[in-house]
């Protein structure tokens, strides 16, 4: 097999999932990022021996460039829920356009660690290799993501 | 903001939720064209490679210049 079917074969199948966390991470300027992930996964695709390995270094690949891209952007806060297609919302419960509002009130990592974990099945030891941060961490956090969102939706109360 | 219609959501349910919204930022991703490996003769490679290491050799002494200057 050819190293470029190789990498087809291992990296184009996370294609659609790596692109919806790069615009959890960062929306404005994701299909930079997306190109510059994939670029670079092609440049490091050697270095890769281990199958399992795959996906959480792919993503933290692209964590890394979303930051750099951070880095280069104007600090302002993401519009996230105005982005997203209004038509998206019709039809769909007052929980679900809660939701909307509550997530877009989280950091774009935060957003990002939850679909990793919620959408993209990442347990919390291959999120956390993907958002370079401890198991322990990822762990803790998703669950007080979960509370905030709650508290923000009315259901229960925030604790300090 | 508040929710006062519904009964608080069982964890897993609520995930679900999550999940879903989370969801609507899936798309089709751009067109990945992976890039064309030129075939480079190994003349050129070392040549290059000669290049670089020359680069490498000016940079530090140019560091050690420049550290007994200040």
């Amino acid at each position: 097999m050819t190293r470029r079917a190789a990498f087809e074969q291992a990296v184009l199948p996370h294609s659609r999932g790596l692109y919806a966390f790069i615009r959890h991470m960062n929306r404005r300027e994701c299909d930079d990022i997306y190109q510059e992930t994939l670029l670079a996964a092609w440049e490091g695709f050697d270095s890769l021996k281990d199958p399992e390995a795959r996906r959480p270094w792919l993503y933290g690949i692209a964590r890394h460039k979303a930051m750099d891209a951070h880095r280069r952007q104007y600090r302002r806060e993401e519009s996230w829920p105005e982005d997203v297609p209004q038509a998206g919302f019709e039809g769909h419960s007052t929980l679900r356009l809660d939701l909307d509002q509550a997530l877009s009130t989280l950091k774009d990592e935060d957003r990002a660690l939850l679909y990793l974990v919620f959408n993209q099945g990442f347990t919390y030891k291959t999120a956390g290799e993907a958002m370079g941060i401890p198991e322990g961490t990822v762990k803790s956090r998703v669950f007080a993501l979960k509370k905030r969102l709650r508290a923000l939706m009315g259901e229960q109360e925030e604790n300090p | 903001m508040k929710n006062d219609k519904q009964e608080p959501l069982d964890d897993m349910a609520f995930e679900r939720e999550v999940a879903m919204a989370l969801a609507r930022a899936e798309t089709q991703p751009p067109a990945f064209l992976i890039p064309l490996e030129l075939p480079v003769p190994e003349a050129l490679a070392h040549s290059i490679r000669q290049v670089q290491k020359a680069m490498d050799t000016s940079r530090s002494a140019m560091r050690l210049a420049f550290g007994f200057l200040s």
